[in-house]
């Protein structure tokens, strides 16, 4: 058969364009690819946490691009749960929103690596020019729980200094001073809150930075704490905290520590301006978290010409985690189309419409099974219900199922709202995947049990929720996905396997049913 | 016959190719998506094409009063029909027998349906225009109504029919015919003839035109659900007509694979009603034979297509 034997030519031609892109790619691609001098470290984020508080979201600092530090790529793991990118209003931090389902007493655990080059010849830049609004300055200049801008210790360090310097700019450098020479360090009797480091004159690390920012605020000069890595051999690779001080419409950093005031040198990486805590809420027993960072080994050398800096297109584990989140389940969507194929063609078991089960599959990703299956079984049926009155208008197509979608959006926002109200918030792509779903199925499944009964409209209904929850335990396959984002040419594969399912011409299995009275009749007249 | 044979849940595979059944994944394609091309499914899709083509080459269909395809020709529905007391109203682009109206008297304004419903014409004028505005087309867009002639049923249907037509199928392979089935409407399938509904499929003998054995819902039965008539041996009328007129139609259709459905008409005989470019699967069961085994190489049959437009059939 002509089409047979074209068909077996592309699915040959596809395993083999497959095998040789993957190799291809171990071969000659590596996942951190820098392109100039300069150290690669690898970030490690390890969080656990017990979703015991429903509804509770654990937020996370992320790095930015600076000008001497840029990130190669970002990889991130996720078990069942929802994750929101966002940034900060205030300080545009990039962060994410980690949000486990809520299931009491089990442990979650979510872990975000990041490769980071240094350019150690990299321009100090001058921070940019920015305008504070009224509340923003006062925010700046507020008293903490740990930097006591009106306990008298702090006050009157502060009037010793300004007698010195009455001028903002002098006294500025007068502070700084102050906290990285005067204070004592000792990291075992140093005190870690600005009040204790400026009475007893002895400080932590982090009690001198608290120390600066308490006697900048005193002085109404604008401070915030950064929290970041020193990314530099022969240094502790735990996250560290700087001062940035508000002079001259701009951010001064200033690190009274490691003693650089104006500038950074570039192996500085902020990762969260306005706090200490990279992980929020840490130190809770129920949220903990690792943090560090690591020299990864040099890269080979003449890796780092501009051909491969543009080959890194073809390298999707470099995109911002949020995208390769969302790549990733994209990227598996084939795999579920395959899925539901096998069932449809060689199975022979029914759905309603052919991406229906992948999509809704999908749409129950993020959300907790039970919940997600309640909401989607309560709208089915008060669509359902609906849909048999609005039978006895007698509408045409287009505007009864507007009517049908417009009811599965209000009880859809209903129940976000009842599931907000009980502590149980769904994640945004919970919500707005299954709505045109939701309308066809309702749709589909009124008008077969009006044309077959009820019988074979539930038998097609459950035919969906098989396949849909095969299709969900392929995209919660966290490996599969991992997979399929860093080998994006192992949907040739797929596209293989599915033509050769569309040329699958044997019975159905359930086939072998329908026709099992056939196999045991004789043949009438011989 | 041993007790596995008799209570069996499934058949291998290797059983139903020996049988030479035919599954669905292989009717679609080597027979469907090969014979039938796909640019000319609308002369099956919309009846009012089927009609013009089976006119054009002289096969019987009801006759045709009115093809309504504008809002603004509703009205002039007492033109079209005239005198006459009996109609069909049915959507050009309709399936599984939805939207049929059929009006079987006529008392004055009153129109009465074959069920006895009395209808005013403004109601039919309704039923129209949903039709028009595509609530029993297939993929929801504009139709158009048929007004046509209503069959006479043939005195045998009449005593076999349990609130409906029952009609013939044959299932025509490259101008000739394969196998047949006649449909029995019955109380589960609400007058319509789909066998996947409930209605009962009774094979029929490609050669004679006589009834075998019959099936209902995939299984084997011997009677009739509803009425308990026994259902084989029956002859159907004017058989030699029926084939004649299925083959011809494949031709006229140029399509290589097709079901055709053929009522029996009291005096005017076997009339064809409506063509299907995937006919179903079902009449094997009906038939309690394989299709397979029927649809040969199309190369060996070449010589039995002339005995086929010549009104003969496949002899064994």
């Amino acid at each position: 058969m002509a089409e047979q034997k074209k068909t077996a030519w592309i699915v040959g031609l596809l395993i083999l364009l497959g095998i040789g892109a993957v190799a291809a790619r171990l071969r000659w691609m590596h996942p951190a690819r820098p392109n100039g001098d300069g150290a690669v470290w690898r970030i490690h984020y390890e969080i656990r946490f017990l979703s015991s508080q429903p509804g509770e979201r654990v937020r996370i600092a992320l790095p930015d691009n600076t000008p001497s530090c840029r990130i190669l790529r970002e990889s991130f793991s996720r078990t069942g749960i929802a994750m929101e990118a966002a940034r900060t209003v205030r300080t545009q931090g990039r962060g994410l929103a980690v949000q486990g389902p809520a299931v009491p007493g089990k442990e979650f655990s979510f872990s975000v690596e990041f490769d980071v080059q240094i350019d150690p010849t990299a321009e100090p830049a001058t921070p940019p020019k920015q305008k504070l609004t009224r509340l923003d300055r006062q925010h700046y200049l507020r008293s903490e729980r740990r930097v006591q801008t009106n306990s008298p210790a702090v006050r009157k360090a502060q009037a010793a200094l300004a007698g010195r310097q009455p001028k903002p700019e002098g006294l500025l450098r007068t502070i700084y001073h102050h906290c990285c020479a005067v204070l004592e360090g000792d990291d075992a009797a140093g005190r870690s809150d600005a009040e204790g480091a400026l009475r007893d004159g002895m400080a932590t690390a982090l009690g001198r930075t608290r120390a600066m920012i308490a006697l900048c605020r005193v002085s109404g000069i604008p401070a915030r704490p950064v929290a970041g890595f020193v990314l530099k051999e022969g240094r502790a690779h735990e996250p560290v905290a700087w001062v940035e001080a508000y002079h001259d419409s701009r951010w001064i950093p200033y690190d009274p520590e490691r003693g650089y005031a104006g500038h950074l040198p570039p192996y500085f990486l902020p990762v969260r301006r306005d706090g200490v805590e990279i992980v929020r809420p840490a130190g809770q027993d129920h949220v903990s978290a690792g943090v560090w960072a690591d020299q990864m080994a040099p890269l080979p050398a003449g890796s780092q010409t501009a051909r491969h800096a543009a080959a890194r297109v073809l390298d999707l584990s470099r995109l911002p985690v949020g995208m390769q989140q969302t790549l990733a389940v994209l990227l598996l969507l084939p795999a579920g189309a395959l899925i539901t194929a096998v069932f449809r063609n060689v199975v022979g078991i029914q759905t309603f419409g052919t991406f229906s089960p992948a999509l809704i599959a999908l749409s129950f990703l993020y959300s907790d099974l039970r919940t997600g299956l309640a909401v989607f079984v309560l709208v089915l049926a008060i669509g359902l219900g609906l849909r048999g009155l609005l039978e006895k208008l007698k509408l045409l197509m287009v505007p009864r199922l507007s009517v049908l979608l417009t009811a599965v959006v209000l009880c859809l926002a209903a129940a976000v709202s009842v599931l907000d109200y009980v502590g149980l918030t769904p994640s945004v792509q919970a919500v707005v995947l299954p709505l045109v779903i939701m309308t066809m199925m309702i749709e589909r499944f009124f008008i077969r049990r009006e044309e077959d009964g009820l019988g074979s409209a539930l038998k097609l209904f459950a035919g969906t929720m098989l396949v849909a929850a095969c299709c969900l335990a392929l995209l919660r396959w966290e490996q599969l996905g991992r997979i399929a984002l860093h080998f994006p040419e192992c949907e040739l594969f797929l596209a293989a396997a599915l033509l050769l399912v569309g040329r699958y011409s044997g019975y159905r299995l359930a086939e072998l049913i329908r026709f099992r009275d056939l196999a045991r009749t004789p043949t009438p007249g011989g | 016959m041993g007790w596995a044979d008799r209570i069996r849940f499934w058949a291998w595979p290797g059983e139903l190719r020996q049988r030479g059944v035919l599954g669905i994944n292989e009717r679609n394609l080597r027979f469907v998506s090969r014979l039938n091309r796909r640019s000319l499914y609308d002369r099956v899709d919309d009846k009012s094409v089927t009609k013009a083509i089976c006119e054009a080459h002289r096969i019987p269909v009801p006759q045709t009063y009115a093809v309504i395809s504008r809002f603004g020709d509703i009205r002039k529905l007492g033109q079209f029909v005239g005198n006459r007391r009996q109609f069909v109203i049915k959507p050009a682009c309709g399936a599984a027998g939805r939207g049929v109206l059929v009006i079987a008297d006529s008392e004055g304004q009153q129109f009465v349906t074959s069920d006895g419903r009395k209808m005013s014409p403004a109601e039919v004028r309704y039923h129209l225009s949903t039709i028009l505005s595509g609530l029993y087309s297939l993929g929801g867009g504009a139709d158009k109504a048929i007004v046509e002639e209503r069959i006479q049923r043939h005195p045998l249907m009449r005593e076999l029919a349990v609130g409906g037509t029952p009609d013939v199928r044959i299932v025509v392979h490259q101008g000739i015919p394969a196998m047949a089935m006649l449909r029995l409407p019955t109380r589960q399938s609400v007058g319509r003839a789909n066998l996947h509904q409930g209605a009962v499929g009774v094979g029929v003998d490609i050669r004679s035109g006589r009834t075998t054995r019959a099936s209902h819902l995939n299984r084997s039965v011997d009677c009739h659900p509803d009425t308990g008539a026994i259902l084989a041996g029956l002859e159907i009328p004017r058989w030699a007509d029926a084939l004649l007129i299925a083959a011809n139609l494949s031709r006229a259709l140029e399509l290589g694979y097709i079901g055709v459905d053929i009522v029996l008409d009291a005096e005017r005989g076997p009339i064809v009603l409506e063509a299907n470019a995937r006919p179903g699967l079902a009449i094997q069961i009906a038939n309690a034979s394989g299709l397979l085994s029927q649809l040969q190489d199309p190369m060996a049959t070449l010589p039995l297509r002339a005995r086929a437009c010549a009104g003969l059939t496949r002899s064994p």
